[in-house]
């Protein structure tokens, strides 16, 4: 390196200027020579690729605590080796399960598995493919696809464990639900987090003396700022049951930032717990407060109290050793003799009352959100009836899905009411996965058989594999006096609603009860007339008759671009019609 | 006359005296801390030992362009730590000289404490490297090649990943 210019510079601004270089040019420059060899090979040089080129980690790196020691303790080159190959034989699976239709969901498995190790790479798919790629469709649809099954996993492995009764963090609970709902936005657990840990910094910065404030103080001065910043609650009443306020990062990341006062109070107790106050969502029946408890031998005001306090002669605790807060309304604390008068004019016997003013386990607090969720989806779907479909956000059917896994996966501990409650949901949430979640089949086949042990029929292994139907595959020989094409963009002739045309049969290929059923013979064409596959605009799959097609030729709307990459490469605008993924099922068409 | 209007004296390293405004000469930390250390400014030349008259009134010209900017926090400087090499059109232009000069200024900056200016010498030597092969750099830059075939055999093995550039 001795003429070189670089050999005039110390070895900290060679340092300063490889700070400059992304990963690959780095390794370029490491590889000009030893000097720079030794200086771009340094931990912290790669401490950093990984943290700039990654969001997220699998679990098992332990990535939060490496960070806090020092560089050298850990091998980053390395550990940024490894995740390249990932990324790379992620990549390789990927680019194999657009080229076939065959093994495609084992394909997708086998990426989700690699968990949150992928997750940058699926992101980037998703956002970084160009509008104008060969198979722009397929690529974000099954790059999402992927997404969503690694934030389901995650999700219902939270669960699993709150019902094995370990310890899961009141915001990992909820934002479980979010998870289903996330697709590509900001808001997996360790963003929200991540999210919580810098409020809370910003509400102890604000306060030079913060760590000398009562409990009482803190716990009130925690609320002003989240209401400040409207971080909790919603001004707007109409909407208290938007679907979106049952969501905890929507209300983090999202504005407005509307939440119910149960997701209001989980974010309270989530800050509030960072400060050093201890805050639980309550058990209080129609709206959920938070209640604070006084650490012990100290009252809610700072004083010192004896060893023998609190005594335990079974009174309820008084308001020295318990607030109730309401941060969803205000800043300021609830009276008790209030909180007390409105439960007897709920006609609440006064033995529940020191129930209804406790706390509550995180176990009731999913579950309460899990009937939210329901309640929510209801509302939404009777909104959306009759009046022109657009993309509802958060996705329905998402939202659906994540009520029926927590009402599978969380209930009732005793194991027949478990298995009970289960054997209900399962058909449901069967149908649900196959019409909508299909890449989910290795987390059904993981999860659910071991949760229905001790049931008869597990003896005879159920199969949870799409049904033929769902797989759009087909079987039909040549396409004789079939008049429209695989891709094409329709609207029903009756029904008005638009759909795509995803296969064809050249006669009605029914069950004889459907064709009874759907009056098919009156049809003026009857069944003697091509069928078509066809996804409708509600992401539902039907099946129509040809006489019911009527072509449209313009662009469809955004729910059907974003189930279309399941089908279809790309939207072909100057033919009108979608190009099809999968002429290796469909040679005649 | 203002503070920031005086004038102060700088020597360089070949013994060249230099009239600047103070407020222009205190983009350097160093330059700001020998004048409050002095206190009295304007009467004795302070001398910036390792630089040259060239370099030194280069970089007093890019600190006259940028007398002006905010001084950075220790927030910004967090943030500035982004992979980003963008560098605004004035400075791309004033980074424009053989590559001598650019590295006395690199040093300079370091030298003279001016932060801002370090990371824009930096990010054009970086800029230099990227998208090039390692042969390429060593062209660029008159880098000799030290490597023993055996070192160079496994670099290309630990750099796999990188191979379909």
């Amino acid at each position: 390196m001795d003429q070189s210019p670089f050999g005039s510079l110390p070895d900290e601004l060679l340092e300063a200027i490889i700070f400059h270089l992304p990963p690959i040019d780095t390794l370029a420059f490491a590889a000009t020579c030893r000097r720079s060899g030794k200086i771009a090979h340094e931990p912290l040089v790669w401490r950093r690729h990984c943290i700039s080129e990654y969001r997220y980690w699998q679990p098992r790196h332990e990535n939060k605590e490496k960070l806090r020691l020092p560089p050298t303790q850990t091998k980053w080159r390395q550990l940024f080796n490894e995740r390249k190959r990932t990324d790379t034989e992620a990549m390789t699976i990927f680019e194999e399960l657009l080229e076939t239709q065959q093994a495609r969901y084992e394909r997708m498995e086998k990426i989700a598995a690699m968990g949150y190790d992928v997750k940058d790479l699926m992101l980037s798919i998703v956002d970084e493919t160009p509008d104008e790629a060969e198979d722009v469709l397929a690529r974000r649809y099954h790059a999402n696809a992927i997404l969503g099954t690694i934030h389901r996993r995650t999700a219902v492995e939270k669960w699993a464990r709150l019902q094995r009764q370990q310890m899961v963090r009141l915001e990992e609970v909820l934002g479980a639900y979010d998870l289903f709902v996330l697709s590509g936005r900001r808001g997996d657990l360790s963003d929200i987090d991540r999210e919580f840990d810098r409020i809370a910094e910003s509400i102890r910065q604000r306060d030079p003396d913060w760590d000398d404030l009562s409990i009482r103080r803190k716990a009130s001065q925690i609320a002003k700022w989240l209401r400040s910043e409207k971080l909790v609650g919603n001004p707007s009443e109409e909407d208290y049951h938007a679907l979106r306020n049952n969501f905890i990062s929507i209300a983090l990341f999202e504005e407005p930032h509307t939440s119910l006062p149960l997701q209001s109070v989980a974010i309270y107790c989530a800050v509030a717990r960072r400060l050093g106050v201890n805050a639980k969502p309550s058990n209080y029946p129609h709206h959920v407060h938070a209640v604070i408890e006084a650490p012990p031998h100290v009252s809610l005001d700072g004083k010192a109290r004896g060893p023998d306090y609190p005594p335990r002669d079974g009174r309820p605790p008084d308001e020295t050793e318990v607030m109730h807060m309401d941060p969803w309304r205000s800043s300021s604390e609830l009276s008790h003799s209030d909180l007390v008068t409105r439960l007897v004019n709920m006609g609440i016997p006064s033995t529940h009352h020191a129930h209804c003013l406790a706390a509550t386990s995180n176990l009731e607090i999913a579950l309460r959100t899990g009937r939210n969720v329901m309640n929510s989806v209801q509302e939404a779907r009777d909104r959306l009836r009759g009046f022109t479909r657009r993309q509802p956000y958060p996705d329905i059917e998402a939202a659906w899905y994540s009520m029926l896994w927590s009402m599978f996966v969380l209930g009732e501990s005793s194991a027949a009411s478990a298995l009970h409650r289960r054997r209900q949901i399962l058909p449901y949430l069967i149908e649900h996965y196959q019409a909508h979640f299909p890449e989910d089949l290795g987390l059904i086949e993981s999860i659910v058989p071991p949760m229905l042990e001790g049931e008869r029929e597990h003896h005879r292994p159920p199969s949870y594999r799409p049904k033929r139907e769902e797989m759009p595959i087909w079987t039909a020989p040549g396409q004789r006096g079939v008049a429209c094409k695989i891709g094409m963009h329709f609207k029903h002739k009756r029904y008005r609603y638009s759909g795509m045309i995803v296969g064809w049969d050249t006669r009605c290929g029914a069950e004889p009860a459907w064709i009874e059923q759907m009056r098919v013979d009156d049809l003026p064409r009857g069944r003697e007339q091509p069928f078509y596959n066809v996804v409708a605009d509600d992401k539902s799959m039907r099946y129509v008759a040809e006489e019911n097609i009527v072509e449209v030729n313009e662009r469809p709307d955004d729910v059907l671009m974003s189930v279309a990459g399941r089908y279809f490469k790309r939207w072909d605008e100057t033919r009108g019609r979608f190009v099809s993924n999968m002429k290796d099922e469909y040679p005649d068409d | 006359m203002s503070e920031g209007e005086q004038q102060v004296k700088l020597v360089s390293s070949d013994n060249v005296e230099i009239l600047t405004e103070r407020k222009i000469a205190e983009r350097s930390m160093l330059i700001k801390n020998m004048i409050e250390d002095l206190g009295a400014p304007g009467e004795e030349a302070i001398p910036i030992m390792n630089v040259s008259e060239a370099v030194l009134r280069k970089v007093l010209e890019w600190c006259a362009h940028h007398k002006n900017d905010p001084t950075p926090t220790q927030d910004d400087d967090a943030d500035s730590r982004k992979k980003t090499t963008d560098i605004e059109d004035w400075d791309q232009k004033f980074m424009q000289v053989d590559q001598e000069m650019l590295f006395e200024i690199i040093l300079a900056a370091n030298y003279m404490d001016i932060k801002a200016l370090l990371d824009v010498g930096c990010k054009t030597v970086a800029n230099m490297i990227k998208s090039k092969s390692p042969e390429e750099i060593r062209k660029t830059f008159n880098i000799q090649n030290d490597f023993t075939p055996e070192e160079e055999e496994q670099i290309r093995r630990e750099n796999e990943w990188a191979e379909d550039r």
